[in-house]
């Protein structure tokens, strides 16, 4: 299970650094043809503005399966054994929750935008760049279900250990 | 509903909940228990809130400030930095303020400072017996000029959020940021002859200066390519962001030769994560002060305010302490992206400058990041010093006090601020 997180969190990462690079050669790709030959890309700014929300959405799952969210952890560091414990699982189940609650609100999105396009790239339907929404929402259920799991049992084995 | 809203969100904060999450489940709860509209605004207002052009300059200033190691920029930085101050009292110390405020000029980050210019100077100054805790309280304070020399990650997010010209924020931070710089030398040289770490066996050499002058002079291009080219109107922010990186890429591949494939998608992967932290604090932090507003909160605390004053210098001093309160306990740009749409419209009313109040926010945030329990450098710097958050915190009192003086003698002076927006863009 650990290592199924592992993956998750290599391959999110990844993803997230290529779209970045792909944001990166729009940006200076506009800006070399707004200097060198006098016109630019009109969609340049709308879709590395996609690109990026692709990018940290999708990076954010990585950060959640390495704990690496900017967070207050001051009662989990003061904590030991199983009232630890529990707090962990409060913030999986917790993170969990509006994982599952954003995962329903963008399906919900995604239908609703139908028919239309982004302004300046008209045949890119925003269907198709919100999905990244519910994808996101969903990841965040597994990673947190999963890391919840890793987490009781890590604490069944440490008592295990204690009592042998 | 406010008072559900916030008390939610502080029990899920300190309950250890993820910022961004935090915010997000409170005002999920108020959306559920309070409102009677849509679900599909939860996702929406997320959406709209991340989706700003100039919020992009975040990951590539991050991207630029991540390349300084590995390009063998910090190296050529700290090196010049030591040949300029380093044979003055208290020498590794002003190394490291110098270091501080020229990596400003590249990285948008203070974090980003506190790691590069720690990593360096921290096993050095430790090993020259400067005290551990000075150490960390030094390089904390001093990177948080990182965010006040552009660029500045905290300037883009203001401008883009409230409307503000970034390019006038970003040359409304330098003078601030040097003064701030060498109050922070003046401190470190007097501490340096009170309590005895008062040289490190360096004479000043000119040619050591020019060789190493020469050396990072491609290096010290950059913060002068970034500003100038952003101010010129030649790019905006963001552009600004990703020819920095694409500049520090080359020259430490070609010029260098330093900078190695592995090392640039390290680097890319470091800051990817590390802008999706504060994208998705914007996020949430977008749905949760859209909801405020639409129950009134900047309205309520507008009309409290100025019932207590409509004075612009009183209110921004409540401002002021409002934002080092919240900083103390809550991460900088969380608080920002949650307390100024609040605070900017009050302080318009009463007819504080934007830009002054752009940098008076921006310094509050910089000290924000140096008090414990939440102060982001502080905690990077102390834990590379291997000392603990309460002695560093302890000691970098006195450099907090020196920042704090000189906030608010620019905010007794603003001229001073608006000097070079007012000379450069008009």
């Amino acid at each position: 299970m650990e290592r199924l997180v592992q993956k998750l969190e290599r391959t999110c990462t990844t993803v997230s650094a290529v779209l970045m690079t792909i944001m990166l050669v729009i940006v200076i790709s506009n800006v070399v043809l707004r200097y060198v030959f006098t016109s630019g890309i009109n969609w340049a700014v709308e879709i590395s503005d996609y690109t990026m929300i692709w990018s940290v959405l999708i990076a954010s799952v990585s950060l959640l399966c390495t704990d690496d969210h900017l967070s207050i952890s001051v009662l989990e560091e003061h904590l030991t054994g199983i009232p630890k414990t529990m707090v962990k699982l409060i913030i999986y189940i917790s993170c969990a929750a509006f994982g599952a609650t954003f995962f329903y609100s963008s399906l919900q999105l995604v239908s609703v935008a139908g028919n239309q396009t982004a302004s300046t790239v008209r045949w890119l339907p925003m269907s198709y760049v919100y999905i990244v929404l519910p994808a996101a929402g969903l990841l965040i259920v597994v990673v947190c279900l999963l890391k919840a799991i890793i987490t009781v049992r890590q604490q069944f084995c440490d008592n295990r250990g204690n009592h042998q | 509903m406010i008072a559900f809203l916030l008390i939610s969100f502080f029990v899920f904060l300190a309950a250890g909940v993820p910022i961004a999450f935090s915010l997000g489940l409170s005002a999920l709860g108020g959306l559920v228990f309070f409102m009677d509209v849509p679900m599909t605004v939860l996702a929406q207002r997320i959406f709209v809130s991340m989706d700003a052009f100039a919020l992009l300059a975040i990951p590539f200033f991050m991207f630029a400030g991540s390349l300084m190691g590995g390009s063998g920029i910090s190296k050529r930085l700290i090196r010049f930095a030591f040949a300029l101050v380093g044979s003055i009292p208290g020498g590794l110390a002003n190394v490291a303020v110098l270091s501080c405020m020229i990596f400003a000029g590249i990285s948008g980050a203070a974090v980003a400072d506190t790691a590069a210019v720690g990593g360096v100077l921290i096993p050095s100054m430790i090993e020259k017996k400067y005290p551990k805790a000075f150490t960390a309280a030094l390089i904390g304070m001093g990177s948080t000029i990182g965010i006040i020399i552009p660029p500045s990650i905290p300037m883009v997010v203001m401008g883009g959020m409230l409307n503000i010209s970034v390019g006038k924020l970003f040359l409304a931070g330098i003078i601030p940021g040097i003064l701030i710089g060498l109050a922070l030398m003046v401190i470190a040289y007097f501490m340096a002859k009170k309590t005895g770490f008062e040289r490190d066996d360096h004479e000043f050499s000119g040619t050591d200066l020019w060789n190493s002058f020469k050396d990072a002079l491609l290096a010290l291009l950059l913060p002068i390519i970034i500003v100038g080219s952003i101010v010129g109107g030649i790019v905006s922010p963001t552009e600004a962001g990703a020819v920095a990186v694409v500049y520090a890429i080359f020259i430490g591949t070609f010029i260098y030769k330093e900078l190695t494939l592995e090392k640039i998608i390290a680097s890319l992967k470091e800051s990817v994560l590390s802008s999706a932290k504060i994208y998705l604090i914007i996020g949430t932090a977008g749905f949760f002060t859209w909801l405020l507003t639409v129950q009134g909160f900047p309205i309520i605390v507008g009309n409290l305010l100025l019932s207590i004053t409509t004075s612009p210098t009183v209110l921004m001093l409540i401002v002021i302490a409002i934002l080092l309160v919240v900083t103390t306990f809550m991460e900088s740009l969380a608080t920002m992206v949650l307390l100024l749409p609040v605070l900017y419209p009050i302080t318009q009313k009463v007819g504080v400058d934007p830009i002054v109040f752009g940098l008076m926010v921006v310094i509050s945030v910089g000290i924000g990041l140096v008090t414990p329990p939440v102060g982001l450098c502080l905690y990077v710097s102390s834990s590379m010093a291997g000392v603990s958050l309460g002695s560093a915190g302890k000691a970098v009192i006195p450099f907090i006090l020196s920042m704090l003086a000189i906030q608010l003698f620019l905010l007794a002076f603003p001229e001073v601020i608006l000097f070079l927006p007012n000379l450069l863009m008009k």
